[in-house]
């Protein structure tokens, strides 16, 4: 029977569900970039072009000007340029993004808003299509864990991270004010207007105030054609967005350290567009709606008392609400679904190190997280999950070795409004080992490896879901090896100025995967520990930044490839098969042009063959993919000190019809004009 | 410096050599693979569809089809036969029945009745109906439920509704309200019966069987039976069999009887039930009940016999297979022989699986079908194979296109593939022959025992293209699973030997030299995997390339089984008789030939039939390397051939530069108990060039 829709339609809405659940600190986001703690600051101004502190673990970062200049619309386009990664995007403006590092399932990835993780608690996944580009200074992804140990047990939770750093106030010299304003629109009846305000009260205290509107109607054409057969287009329609995000924040500083703390809301609305099936052309209307109410309020606090001793302190208190509605009145095919969750979550860290002596650190953190989740749903479990976490770790600095050991220990306990509802309380331990040396000494060569062992606990949805939730759940364990290489040089003359280039070989295993699976029939579904995976890949990148007289050029390579294989059950027929979505090949190219006011951009993606099923069959067969993108951009300065900066973008040039998920089209070529006046 | 340039090219080599992507996709072929013998005496069932109702928003319903005659399953036939119907079959498939010349898929998410030709499984008309789920037939109307009835002001409370078309004008013509979320139909004399299941409205469910009066198509009245009905069965006796699937918690599933006389509920049998197919007076039960502790499903089988009303068996597969199934979604029986198919949807996100099981519950076959199998429908047509349009090659025509000579030696299917009507002469049975194997038709034709041959020929001469496979020959070749994997690959491999030659004097008859393909055991017998296995097993192994057989027409034509009924003898000091068994009681002797024996000379393999049951019931036929027709699958690379593994009658090899004739004739001298003869089928032969095939030779 059709319980259907509505299960999976929530299956859907839900992994849309937690996905905008944001959270603030400032945290160690200096460490963020360097694992010697030296401050290095990014600025708008700053390129990123130079020197930067070795990671010890792989890690990729778009900051500053390079990260402007490509043509993305959110975090998770952006994403898209990094190896190693995969972005699952049902296509449009609204539609869901969620990022997947080195294979191992979205859910295994920590998303980390301005140095905390952002909750996700009911569903485990981050809409990174929802983080807007406007407000960002550098989107950073790290595998294993960031190679800091002075950080927040939640630094050391996830199998791999994506780090969003927003801009933080700078003012020069003379003034007190910046004022930023800007406009967006283009292809989808899009218009984004923005605005940023920062003042600078005194030397201990600045503010920002920043505020955002976006509508798009969503709608695109988009063309399925068969060699010698059908030859469709249609046009994607509800997949509207409305949306408002607003923020403000302060941030103090204080002797030997500093405090932020902000507060940050979004609400929007949005349409569902659905599969793109078949179906009889015009008889049905798919109306499904979202809305989305997020809001959350976060301090950070970081100390320094004498050389040795470092405190930082994170709290947060987030509040999420979610209203599905699937109504018959106005799609005569669906089921009536008008569903309504609200989410808590409150949150506490306290991290301490020690400087044992100048090349050995030792560090303990301990997290407190509470979550609660309601709603109007039937035989609803009204779970509430207590998180405790403590990490201890420790790490030794030479400067030609460094060495990095952390555990981390993890309670949880649910509690459910109905006795015997609730999954049986879960303990574990789980180790890092990180390790890096330089062979040579004045040769900017890293070779680096990692061993990690992480598991992700089941989401509420996947434990508590009416009809779907399996409470007797057990976590989903990654294990990661990694060896890599790093190395750079800088050049004073010719046209190549510097090299960088990082290749990383891996191996991971993915135990007790949990899955959605039907039961009886494949409306009456429920979530499993089934499946193992085994992933082997490598992963390379390269910047190359070049000189052409007076013209600047940055280029960025990357390179994934991958095999994911399927190894459940030996005597499937299917066993050993690339898991779906998984290309063996992709990669992306990025070439950045400066020359006086003006900046040209072009970036290519390369998605290679993959399967839409771990069944590696013709039918199951998804076609590679590539998009070719360029921007033009000039900055225009007036006597009064402001500027303009005006950017026209093409994306898609070739108008490439392809899909990223199965019937989700994703949009031909598009178009958009960007300005933004900085006062 | 130079370094760097050669890396930036490197990865920019890598990105484009990694793959470009087919602007337009290809229309994907049907997937068909012979899964068991052929059955040439086949009675009104000619074969099925299958119905895979393709995962929930992947739009991947997809048809399958299975020839009785042939022994063949083809998988996603639809695409093919209809490339112009947008987003083919659509989003899940809910139900498949046959009605008079049409087929008719009831797709669920794509909302529509997808109406097909029986015969073609071409698109005739699609309908339209919101959230439709199952489909019944009475007196030119169909019959289809749905769950999108009128919108009530409580948008919760709406009820659903059956829509009544006319199969003429495949038009809607009215439309009755019933219960909540109506499942399966019955038509019971001029009474619609429905049932309602409420899944929609979770605690809530319904517990009504509506009834419709067809005459004035309003609901009568509404039974009350259980929470939560979906499948519904009419036996013999005015029974209707009703289905209750519980609320997948506390109240179980079960299963009741409507006495449709009274309508009321006449019987409760704690039987849960998934699915249920009725034959006769027995009602075939699953259920799939899911057991969320233990992270799998509890499955149970049953068969209800419908006089008794009582549950009489508890297991319908009895040979031990049944553990097999991962999750049964379908069950049928065939209305004929009483087999029973029983699909598996496994993890319901790969290919299924389709097991046949005779009436005695052994299984006869098993084949890979597509994502979630779940409807059945048996057919008394045959599909017709598709009129090959084939865009390549310049109008040469890739298949058979002249049969010049056809003389089976003696065997089971002689005189029935192709059938022998009485008067037919050899020029009437080339003809048949060329009907069944020639143009892509992709039926099939007997070769017989040892010796027994075919001589066909093509409108073009097939070249020989250098470090290519040239031709293939299809045959009904399938492998049946082995016990260890390391084992020889086996199942029903009956070898032809292949000649092939040129129309070397240009007069377009088959009357030059041949050439021999040298074949795997032409080479060496004892490379062959299965050669120790056939050592050990006492069978004749040797490899002749001189042998001759002569059969003896028999004295009298039996009508039952009989042992030595025709009478053989060879150049090698053999002689035996070949069987009449109880399956085929034709005459095996070709009916059209008068002579009153037949000799065939030639090459002879090795023996390759074992009994590994060691008592008469499992015969496997090992196949061999490669180089032989009706040997290895039809999809394998070594069903083709490649021209330069010709020798001449001296064994040296020779080169040509293409050919056009081609002879293939039964390889192997071997009776295999109640399997029979091995005897070679061919079902065509394909020029890999003109179809524009590429396989690499050995």
């Amino acid at each position: 029977m059709k319980r259907s829709l509505h299960t999976l339609l929530f299956i859907i809405a839900l992994t849309y569900a937690g996905a905008t659940r944001a959270q603030y600190a400032e945290g160690n986001r200096l460490s963020d970039r360097s694992i010697t703690d030296t401050v290095h600051r990014i600025d708008a101004v700053v390129t990123t072009a130079q020197r930067r502190a070795v990671e010890t673990v792989p890690a990729q970062v778009l900051a500053g000007q390079e990260l402007k200049r490509l043509n993305v619309v959110s975090v998770a386009d952006a994403i898209r340029y990094f190896s190693g990664i995969q972005i699952k995007d049902y296509g449009g403006v609204g539609g869901l993004k969620t990022v997947n590092i080195r294979s191992m399932g979205t859910q295994h990835v920590g998303v980390f808003y301005d140095g905390v993780q952002l909750g996700n608690a009911q569903n485990g996944q981050i809409d990174l299509g929802r983080f807007s580009m406007d407000n960002m200074e550098a989107i950073s992804v790290y595998n294993g864990q960031k190679s800091n140990i002075f950080q927040s047990a939640k630094d050391f939770a996830s199998a791999g991270a994506v780090y969003m750093t927003t801009r933080r106030p700078v003012f020069d010299s003379t003034k007190r004010n910046n004022l930023r304003l800007s406009f967006k629109t283009g292809s989808f009846g899009t218009a984004n207007p923005a605005a940023l305000w920062e003042h600078r009260f005194n030397d201990k205290i600045d503010a920002q105030v920043s505020a955002e509107y976006l509508y798009t109607t969503g709608r695109y054409k988009f063309s399925y054609r068969k060699l010698d057969g059908y030859d469709t287009t249609e046009v994607r329609r509800n997949g509207d967005v409305s949306a408002v995000r607003a923020e403000a924040g302060l941030f103090g500083r204080i002797q030997n350290g500093g405090w932020r703390a902000k507060v940050y809301y979004y609400d929007s609305e949005r349409g569902y567009p659905g599969a793109s099936v078949r179906e009889e052309p015009g008889k049905f209307r798919h109306e499904d709606r979202q809305w989305d109410r997020n809001l959350f309020a976060q301090g950070s606090l970081r100390k320094h008392f004498g050389k040795r001793y470092s405190l930082m302190v994170n709290a947060k208190y987030a509040y999420d609400f979610l209203h599905y509605l699937s109504d018959p009145r106005e799609d005569v095919s669906t089921m009536y679904v008008d569903n309504r969750y609200h989410q808590q979550e409150g949150y506490l860290s306290v991290a301490n190190e020690l400087r044992i002596k100048d090349w050995w650190r030792a560090s303990l953190s301990a997290d407190v997280q509470l979550n609660t989740l309601t709603s109007d749903m039937t035989d609803f479990a009204y779970p509430t999950r207590l998180t405790v976490l403590g990490a201890a770790a420790t790490a030794i600095d030479f400067e030609r070795f460094k060495m990095q050991a952390s555990l981390l220990y993890t309670f949880i306990h649910d509690h459910t409004r109905y006795a015997g509802a609730a999954a049986g309380d879960r303990d574990e331990w789980t180790p890092t080992v990180i390790a890096q040396y330089k062979p040579f000494k004045n040769e900017e060569l890293s070779l680096r490896a990692f061993y990690k062992r992480i598991f992700r606990m089941p989401t509420l949805n996947d434990l508590y879901y009416t009809f779907i939730g399996n409470k007797y759940l057990d976590p989903e364990y990654t294990t990661q090896y990694n060896i890599g290489a790093v190395w750079g040089r800088n050049f004073r003359r010719g046209i190549v100025r510097r090299v960088e280039v990082q290749a990383d070989a891996y191996f991971n295993q993915v135990k007790d995967k949990i899955i959605a699976m039907p039961t009886s029939n494949q409306f009456q579904w429920t979530m499993l520990n089934l499946g193992y995976v085994e992933i082997v890949g490598v992963d390379a990148a390269a910047q190359l930044q070049w000189q052409f007289g007076p013209v600047a050029v940055n280029t960025r390579l990357s390179y994934t490839y991958q095999e994911a294989e399927d190894r459940t059950d030996p005597e499937s027929e299917w066993y050993g098969g690339q898991i779906p979505y998984i290309p063996w090949h992709s990669g992306s190219v990025v070439v950045g042009a400066v020359w006086r006011d003006w900046d040209l951009n072009y970036s290519f993606i390369y998605t290679g063959e993959r399967y839409e099923s771990r069944a590696n069959t013709p039918a199951n067969h998804a076609q590679p993919w590539y998009t070719s993108d360029l921007s033009l951009s000039r900055n225009i300065r007036f006597r009064n000190r402001s500027s303009l900066r005006v950017t026209v973008e093409v994306n898609n040039i070739f108008n490439q019809q392809y899909e990223v998920v199965q019937c989700y089209p994703m949009p031909g070529t598009n178009f958009k004009i960007k300005l933004n006046w900085t006062l | 410096m130079k370094t760097f340039d050669k890396l930036l090219v490197i990865s920019l080599l890598v990105l484009t050599l990694a793959g470009c992507r087919e602007e337009y996709e290809p229309i994907l072929p049907p997937d068909q693979t012979i899964v068991t013998y052929p059955d040439p005496m086949v009675g009104d069932v000619k074969g099925f569809f299958l119905l895979n109702e393709g995962n929930m928003g992947s739009n991947k319903a997809t048809l399958d089809y299975f020839d009785y005659e042939t022994g063949e399953y083809s998988c996603n036939i639809f695409p093919q036969r209809n490339p112009n119907v947008v987003k083919e079959l659509g989003d899940v498939g809910n139900d498949l029945q046959v009605y008079g010349e049409r087929l008719y898929a009831v797709i669920n998410c794509s909302n529509l009745v997808e109406v097909m030709n029986l015969s073609t499984a071409e698109h005739i008309g699609a309908i339209s109906i919101a959230n439709c789920r199952y489909i019944t037939f009475d007196k030119g109307f169909a019959y289809v439920s749905s769950y999108a009835g009128p919108v009530q002001i409580d948008p919760n409370a709406r009820p659903g509704k059956v829509v009544k078309i006319d199969t003429a004008t495949l038009s809607i013509v009215g439309e009755c309200v019933v219960g909540y979320q109506p499942e399966e139909m019955a038509v019971v004399g001029d009474r619609l019966y429905v049932a309602n299941s409420g899944g929609y409205r979770v605690p809530n469910y319904d517990t009504t069987v509506s009834v419709i009066d067809l005459a004035t198509f309003t609901e009568l009245k509404r039974i009350e039976v259980a929470i939560n009905l979906h499948r519904l069965e009419l036996d013999r006796y005015g029974y209707l069999w009703v289905s209750s699937r519980g609320d997948y918690y506390s109240k179980q599933s079960a299963l009741y009887a409507i006495d449709t006389r009274t309508d009321q509920v006449a019987t409760k049998l704690d039987l849960p039930v998934g699915n249920m197919t009725r034959l006769g007076d027995s009602l075939y039960v699953y259920s799939n009940a899911f057991d969320k502790q233990a992270q799998k499903h509890s499955i149970s089988y049953a068969i209800v016999n419908l006089v008794s009303r009582e549950v009489v068996d508890r297991h319908f597969i009895k040979d031990g297979t049944e553990s097999q199934i991962v999750v049964p979604y379908g069950v049928a029986v065939n209305p004929e022989t009483r087999d029973i198919l029983v699909t598996d949807a496994g993890d319901y996100v790969t290919p299924g699986k389709l097991h046949c099981y005779n009436a005695d519950g052994v299984r006869q076959w098993s084949v890979t079908t597509g994502d979630i199998p779940a409807h059945i429908a048996f057919t008394h047509r045959r599909l017709k194979p598709t009129t090959n349009t084939n865009p390549d090659q310049n109008d040469t025509n890739p298949y058979i296109t002249s049969v010049f000579d056809y003389r089976p030696a003696v065997g089971q299917f002689v005189n029935e593939l192709p059938k022998y009507e009485a008067g037919d002469t050899q020029e009437k049975m080339n003809a048949k022959v060329l009907a069944a194997i020639g143009n892509n038709a992709r039926s099939q034709i007997s070769l017989g025992g040892y010796g027994g041959y075919v001589v066909v020929g093509f409108d073009h001469t097939i070249p020989n293209v250098s470090g290519l496979r040239d031709f293939r020959v299809l045959g009904n070749a399938f492998y049946s699973g082995t016990a260890s994997p390391t084992d020889p690959i086996g199942g029903s491999s009956e070898p032809g030997i292949i000649m092939v030659a040129r129309d070397a004097n240009g007069n377009g008859l088959p009357d030059d030299e041949w050439y021999e393909i040298a074949g795997s055991a032409h080479r060496d017998v004892k490379s062959e995997a299965f050669y120790p296995l056939a050592q050990k097993a006492g069978l004749d192994v040797a490899f002749y390339s001189d042998y001759q057989i002569t059969y003896y027409r028999p004295a009298s034509e039996p009508e039952v089984a009989t042992e030595n009924y025709i009478r053989w003898v060879d150049n090698k000091q053999k002689e035996g008789y070949m069987d009449k068994n109880e399956y085929h009681l034709q005459s095996y002797f070709p009916q059209w030939i008068d002579a009153d024996s037949l000799v065939f000379s030639g090459s002879r393999l090795p023996q390759n039939g074992i009994d590994t049951s060691g008592k008469g019931t499992n015969f496997v036929l090992y196949k061999f390397g490669y180089g032989y027709a009706d040997n290895d699958k039809n999809t394998a690379d070594d069903a083709s051939i490649d021209i330069d593994w010709a020798v001449d009658s001296e064994g040296k090899a020779v080169t040509l530069s293409g050919i056009d004739f081609i002879k293939i004739y039964s390889g192997v001298n071997q009776q295999n108990g109640w399997i029979g003869e091995n005897s070679t089928e061919v079902c065509g032969v394909e020029d890999l060039h003109a179809l524009g095939e590429r396989i690499a030779t050995r």
